[in-house]
């Protein structure tokens, strides 16, 4: 085998449900988080110089958020609800207020597809994979204060977006020409 | 829609965070890509003798390409001492600004092309150099102080 | 009395405080001139020595593929980007060029757009390699925008515009494969590529410019200083029939001059009207003539040296605005591909044509996908261009 498999397989093992469960989280449904996955190691055995690569996991993983969000785009009527999937139920919400939560969690992943590479990497990296700013720094080869800074920052875009604002500075990339 | 503020965010997302595949879900996944990649390698491994006997037969016409020079020089060899030295020629270097103006890049695009053109604008950009983008606070201090 | 004074003042103050208070806050908001952005981006962007020169080049010819070291070099320029993309967003760009200057006018900001077009390149591949095709497809709508703001109207300024306006469409040509399943992508783009389509500048537009800012020269003051600047006649043979004709020139000279000068455009306007091969045929036919009225007819000396190869600018420009209408025309069959899960057997109906023919592409299935081929010749260059789009397997 060559070494370039050698080195991927040994990095499925080690690193593989980390991906997986990072895929899931983004879009949900079991079947697709698995056929993302395999998209995912053949884009790394077609595209990259392994050696190169300092970090494979953080290279995997932006590459991972970013075919998660492509999916989503793409399949945004199809999206399997999170009340279809196990997730940690409130004991005291009604079933309305738990279809409205759903939805939201639906919105927020939607509207997190619409930010640029860094704030989205850095959002779902903290607050869904539940990351350390510095890990995430080193990461992403920035200080712990960029990655602070980055995040507030995304989390404003966000929070516009859902709003229904377009965000100041994104907006005319939103509207386009 | 309700209004959202940073923490609903916060807390929407820490929902999204806990959940988690199977292990059925998991293993599956972890399954179906080793398999894709064996497979992958098994594919590459019956192009790679494709690419390794086209390679043996490039470095075939390559070492005869060199033999070839070779025989090459050693009939015609090189001999210094006779060549005559071409007079010496003072070239008139364009400075950036006049290599970018319009008669020149239209000049430049008559003679080759756009190709001439570009090759044009990346030469004044040679000529620009490369340049400080930060100047420090001390450095400021220096100049104005004359020390 | 000290009394009303302090109250005076009090109001006095009352009054400042209001005015601070209500006074609209200033926002750090972008300029309305794109150019000051890219002077900025400029002035920022730090040349690559020769071998990262060197391996940006072979990364963008597919020679090597991607590594660490361009992607911190592409960090190290964030901001470079941040600017570029923020001013080609700004519909409106005036570099501040001073066109009385003619021939002589410095144009340093094109050579400086070229490089920062690279950068841009070369994130809408590491993007596209990282699957984030829409914002790798974005930043090849924003090399399409900075070609929109480099063609100001001169002929260099249309050249260099069609330069990086070719680079964004190759970079499409790669992207859409991967976005072959994406139709809410495909959809977006193909608007994007149609309002790209309709805002690229006409050739006419160039030609009225080159015949208004040129024909400042038909005077003999500003004939003495074309033909007295060496860098600016390049035939030296015209140089020197020109210097002589000058010397003994009255006023009629100029105005002859002049009147050919219009004629001239004149005839290249109307040859504009005519299909692609016949205007081809035109323009070369002018263009050659006034080189060889020169000889026998001074009033052909002032259009013989400023009048540019109108026919080749011609067909560059036809052959953007095809290669453009290929991209157009690849996104409908892949909009196709998405709905019904196969290629067509035939071109859609209505799609962008092949302008060097006026009719639609060729349009060829192959095992890597389909080409759209021209059915006219570039006459310029004796060739036939065709255009290679490829599927997922």
């Amino acid at each position: 085998m060559r070494e370039r498999d050698k080195k991927l397989l040994e990095f499925l093992e080690e690193s593989g449900a980390y991906l997986h469960t990072l895929l899931m989280r983004l879009t949900l449904p079991e079947d697709i988080s698995e056929e993302l996955m395999q998209e995912l190691f053949i884009k790394l055995s077609c595209l990259r110089d392994l050696d190169g690569i300092t970090s494979l996991r953080a290279y995997a993983q932006r590459t991972a958020i970013n075919l998660a969000f492509d999916w989503r785009r793409k399949n945004r009527q199809n999206a399997v609800k999170i009340t279809e999937i196990d997730k940690p139920i409130s004991k005291e919400a009604s079933p309305l207020t738990k279809l409205i939560q759903d939805e939201e969690l639906e919105k927020v992943l939607d509207v997190m597809g619409r930010l640029k590479g860094a704030g989205r990497q850095v959002v779902v990296m903290r607050y869904i994979q539940q990351q350390s700013y510095d890990f995430i720094a080193e990461q992403l080869g920035k200080t712990s204060h960029q990655v602070r800074a980055l995040c507030h920052k995304a989390l404003s875009q966000i929070r516009v977006l859902l709003e229904g604002n377009h965000y100041q500075v994104n907006r005319k990339r939103l509207d386009n020409v | 829609m309700s209004k959202f503020d940073e923490k609903e965010i916060r807390h929407k997302l820490e929902i999204i965070s806990q959940i988690k595949p199977t292990s059925q879900s998991t293993g599956r996944a972890l399954e179906k890509v080793r398999r894709a990649l064996i497979s992958e390698e098994e594919r590459d491994s019956n192009t790679n003798l494709w690419s390794k006997f086209k390679k043996s037969r490039v470095t075939r016409l390559a070492a005869a390409a060199v033999i070839i020079m070779a025989i090459g020089i050693l009939i015609f060899p090189h001999r210094p001492a006779e060549r005559t030295k071409p007079p010496e020629v003072l070239e008139v270097t364009k400075s950036p600004a006049d290599l970018l103006t319009v008669a020149s890049l239209s000049i430049a695009y008559r003679r080759g092309g756009i190709v001439e053109v570009e090759r044009q604008c990346d030469e004044a950009i040679e000529k620009l150099g490369r340049r400080e983008t930060k100047v420090s606070i001390q450095e400021l201090f220096t100049e104005f102080n004359g020390t | 009395m000290k009394s009303i004074n302090s109250n005076n003042l009090t109001k006095t103050i009352c009054i400042v405080l209001v005015m601070f208070v209500s006074a609209p806050a200033v926002f750090a908001d972008t300029p309305d001139n794109a150019a000051l952005l890219y002077y900025q981006a400029f002035l920022l962007y730090e040349k690559p020595d020769d071998t990262m020169d060197k391996m940006l080049s072979d990364f963008l010819d597919d020679k090597i593929k991607a590594n660490e070291v361009i992607e911190q070099y592409i960090e190290k320029n964030r901001k470079v980007i941040d600017f570029i993309i923020t001013a080609a967003d700004t519909p409106s760009c005036d570099w501040g060029y001073d066109y009385s200057q003619g021939l002589e006018l410095a144009m340093p900001n094109l050579a400086q757009l070229r490089q920062v077009t690279y950068l841009m390149q070369t994130e809408a591949k590491l993007l596209a390699e990282q699957a984030d095709y829409r914002m790798a497809l974005e930043h090849c709508l924003s090399m399409h925008k900075m070609a929109l703001h480099s063609a100001d109207s001169t002929i260099v300024g249309y050249l260099v515009a069609i330069a990086i306006s070719g680079r964004a469409n190759s970079t499409i040509q790669d992207i859409l494969k991967d976005t072959a399943e994406d139709l809410q992508t495909l959809d977006w783009l193909r608007n994007q590529v149609d309002k790209i389509s309709e805002r690229f500048p006409q050739f006419e537009t160039v030609i009225q410019h080159e015949q208004n800012t040129l024909g400042i020269y038909m005077t003999r003051e500003r004939f003495y200083e074309l033909i007295s600047n060496e860098g600016l006649v390049e035939e030296p043979s015209l140089l020197k029939i020109a210097q002589e004709r000058f010397l003994a020139a009255d006023e009629q000279f100029f105005t002859r001059n002049r009147d050919y000068w219009q004629s001239h455009f004149a005839a290249v306007k109307a040859a504009l009207d005519k299909p692609y091969s016949q205007a081809f045929a035109e323009l070369q036919r002018v263009g050659n003539k006034a080189k060889s009225d020169v000889i026998e007819n001074p009033n052909a000396t002032a259009t013989a040296i400023l009048a540019g190869p109108f026919d080749r600018v011609y067909s560059l420009s036809v052959r953007l605005r095809t290669h453009l209408n290929s991209v157009g025309a690849a996104i409908d069959i892949y909009q196709i591909k998405a709905k019904t899960g196969q290629l067509p057997d035939s071109l859609p109906a209505d799609s962008p044509k092949d302008l060097f023919s006026g009719k639609d592409f060729e349009y060829e299935k192959t095992t890597e996908g389909f080409i759209l081929r021209c059915q006219g010749k570039n006459l310029a260059r004796n060739e036939i261009h065709e255009y290679e789009f490829k599927v997922p397997k």
